[in-house]
């Protein structure tokens, strides 16, 4: 496994062979496992690595004089800065443990994670996690029945320890894939179950619960920052009566995973679990106002959902870094009082419509 | 810039079309819309669109998109049925579980007319019902799916209807659909069992397979019959028996043992 998902070391022996194109240079599976699919544009990616590489060398110099190997990671401007700027594969794991505080609690509850497993296990719960695993990416390698070792294992693990834990939650289809991108990166099943508890249990609003109230108020709360930010798309939207679930329930749920390419999604979740959801916010503001033309283009509804699925494709993400940088920038500011402020207003909204 | 302008006599509609032909580099998952939405503003092109869901004068005349929605728990095949209507093709082992809602257009030709069909893929698990329910309300027709080879999924039909009764207009077109006929040995829920149900609910019912495309095509193209009929239907026109259609075209999923 460590030999497939190890960050970006994908073309040395290719200059022994002289192959003449970007196709017959690159693997057809991405560091992650990933199978690159038919419409993959080899030559506009190789393209971009050959910049990228130089910035990820350069932000791992960095890290490593910043880390000195420890697993602890302040938080001020400068790590902060840091993060933005993304964290290198190989010191993502610490980086994202010791950030969300997942480190913190792995390291005071030993045994926690095993004793989960150990116990009695909820049937139902069992049945519903077993549905999910076989279509949790088949276009990953790493889960196929017949790969060595098989991710799916420790996948059923992570999710089935989590709905115990967190029996409010239990299982809520979209975990399986944040468990997943969790064990590709982390490789490491318990530390995979801890950032789960981070993210679900501290850095996410309640996305999963069985009545999906963070979900249904932060598609809400996004409705009115486009309703200031991008007036013009929030006014079609509005006319054509279409419900911003409709366009965004995967974003928050799946958190960009098959949404964005991958690499953009792990950019993201630097900032996740450094900063919290608010970035959340800012990568779809940065998508919708970025794309407005396109979206104002739709004069019905499937015109709309299709803009919307449009805009997470092409250069425009491919290049994390740059697209890293523009949603800090494109959506102007953005403050977490705001944020709170709209939380509460859109949750009661929410609430009064569900009773 | 032109400037067109019609002129009718009152109730009655003018149909106008514009064939505009575009050329592009298609690119897999990306739809003709796709494009179509990437090159519009370069074109300068400002499309409205305009429906009109009437007959003229018999002659036929492209009909509103009509919503169909599938429905059932998880993992019953509802995407893996969408894509094998769609693209006619089953890749076992492929299929993501779908999160939130999705849909994906196709037209067809019933008698000469083109049907189009906005169908909607959503998430099976409880919890994202509260979510996709507030589309019900939009669909013409709602496919709900059980898998043969889970009897809670079956079981569940029930609990599915009555959320269908609440949500979803009163003359919306259902259908019944047994999937995975193609499982012969883990089957769990019998043929006749899934007939008992429609019949007591009044649903027309049948048998269906993702895997081996067994009446995949027919399930859709009876909905969209009825939804055609119901909107071009002839005074003197008998009215279109939806599950005697069915009866008469349905294949049996193993037709070739009793």
């Amino acid at each position: 496994m460590n030999k497939r998902a190890n960050g970006h070391s994908a073309q040395p022996q290719s200059r022994i062979n002289c192959p003449s194109s970007a196709k017959e240079r690159l693997p057809s599976v991405d560091p992650y496992g990933f199978e690159r699919g038919e419409d993959f544009d080899y030559e506009s990616y190789e393209e971009l690595m050959s910049e990228y590489l130089a910035v990820l060398t350069r932000r791992s110099i960095k890290w490593s004089k910043l880390l000195q190997g420890r697993s602890r990671v302040e938080k001020n401007m400068k790590v902060k800065r840091y993060v933005r700027k993304g964290v290198p594969n190989e010191h993502r794991t610490v980086v994202w443990m010791a950030a969300s505080g997942a480190q913190e609690q792995l390291e005071k509850n030993p045994g926690y994670y095993r004793s989960l497993l150990d116990a009695q296990h909820d049937a139902r719960l069992v049945d519903t996690i077993r549905t999910d695993l076989h279509r949790t990416f088949p276009d990953n390698v790493q889960f196929r029945r017949t790969a060595e070792p098989c991710l799916q294992s420790p996948l059923y693990n992570v999710l089935l320890a989590y709905g115990h834990h967190n029996k409010a939650v239990g299982y809520c289809q979209g975990m399986n894939f944040i468990a997943g991108y969790l064990i590709i990166i982390v490789k490491d099943e318990e530390k995979a179950f801890w950032l789960m508890d981070a993210l679900l249990g501290r850095i996410l609003p309640d996305f999963y619960t069985p009545a999906m109230l963070g979900l249904k108020t932060d598609q809400e709360v996004l409705g009115e920052l486009v309703r200031v930010k991008v007036p013009a798309v929030w006014q079609l939207i509005s006319d054509q009566g279409v419900m911003w679930t409709l366009l965004v329930s995967r974003w928050f749920i799946c958190l960009f995973i098959d949404v964005l390419p991958v690499e953009t999604v792990l950019r993201i979740w630097d900032c996740l679990f450094y900063e919290g959801s608010k970035i959340l916010f800012r990568v779809a503001l940065t998508l919708i106002r970025h794309n407005q033309e396109i979206i104002l283009q739709g004069r019905n509804l499937p015109d709309i959902c299709e803009s919307f699925k449009l805009i997470t494709k092409g250069p425009y993400v491919e290049d994390c870094h740059t697209f890293m940088q523009k949603i800090f920038n494109e959506p102007g500011s953005l403050s977490m009082a705001t944020i709170a402020k709209l939380r509460a207003t859109c949750r009661s909204r929410v609430e009064a419509e569900q009773s | 810039p032109v400037e067109c302008r019609l002129m009718a006599p009152p109730h009655h509609t003018i149909q106008l079309v514009l064939k505009v032909h575009i050329c592009y580099k298609p690119q897999q998952n990306d739809s003709c819309l796709s494009n179509m939405l990437l090159y519009r503003p370069t074109l300068g092109l400002q499309v409205k669109v305009h429906y009109f869901p009437k007959t003229y004068h018999g002659i036929p005349v492209p009909l509103h998109p009509s919503g169909v929605m599938l429905v059932g728990d998880s993992g019953v095949g509802k995407t893996c049925l969408l894509v094998r209507f769609k693209d006619g093709a089953f890749l076992a082992g492929s299929f993501i579980s779908t999160v939130g809602i999705d849909f994906r257009n196709k037209v067809l030709n019933i008698d000469a007319v083109k049907v189009k069909l906005q169908i909607w893929d959503t998430a099976g698990q409880e919890r994202f019902r509260s979510v996709t329910h507030a589309y019900y309300r939009d669909a013409d027709a709602l496919l709900l799916l059980y898998d043969v080879t889970n009897k809670a999924s079956f079981d569940n039909i029930q609990a599915w209807l009555t959320e269908v009764h609440e949500f979803a207009q009163k003359e919306v077109v259902l259908m019944l659909l047994g999937n995975k006929a193609d499982v012969s040995h883990e089957r769990v829920v019998k043929r006749e069992e899934g007939e008992k149900l429609a019949k007591e609910y009044g649903v027309p019912f049948m048998e269906t397979s993702a895997k081996s495309g067994l009446n995949v095509e027919l399930a859709f193209t009876a909905v969209a019959k009825e939804l055609k009929h119901r909107v071009m239907k002839e005074p003197n026109e008998p009215k279109f028996q939806l599950q005697e259609y069915v009866n008469r075209e349905m294949k049996g999923a193993g037709c070739c043992r009793s």
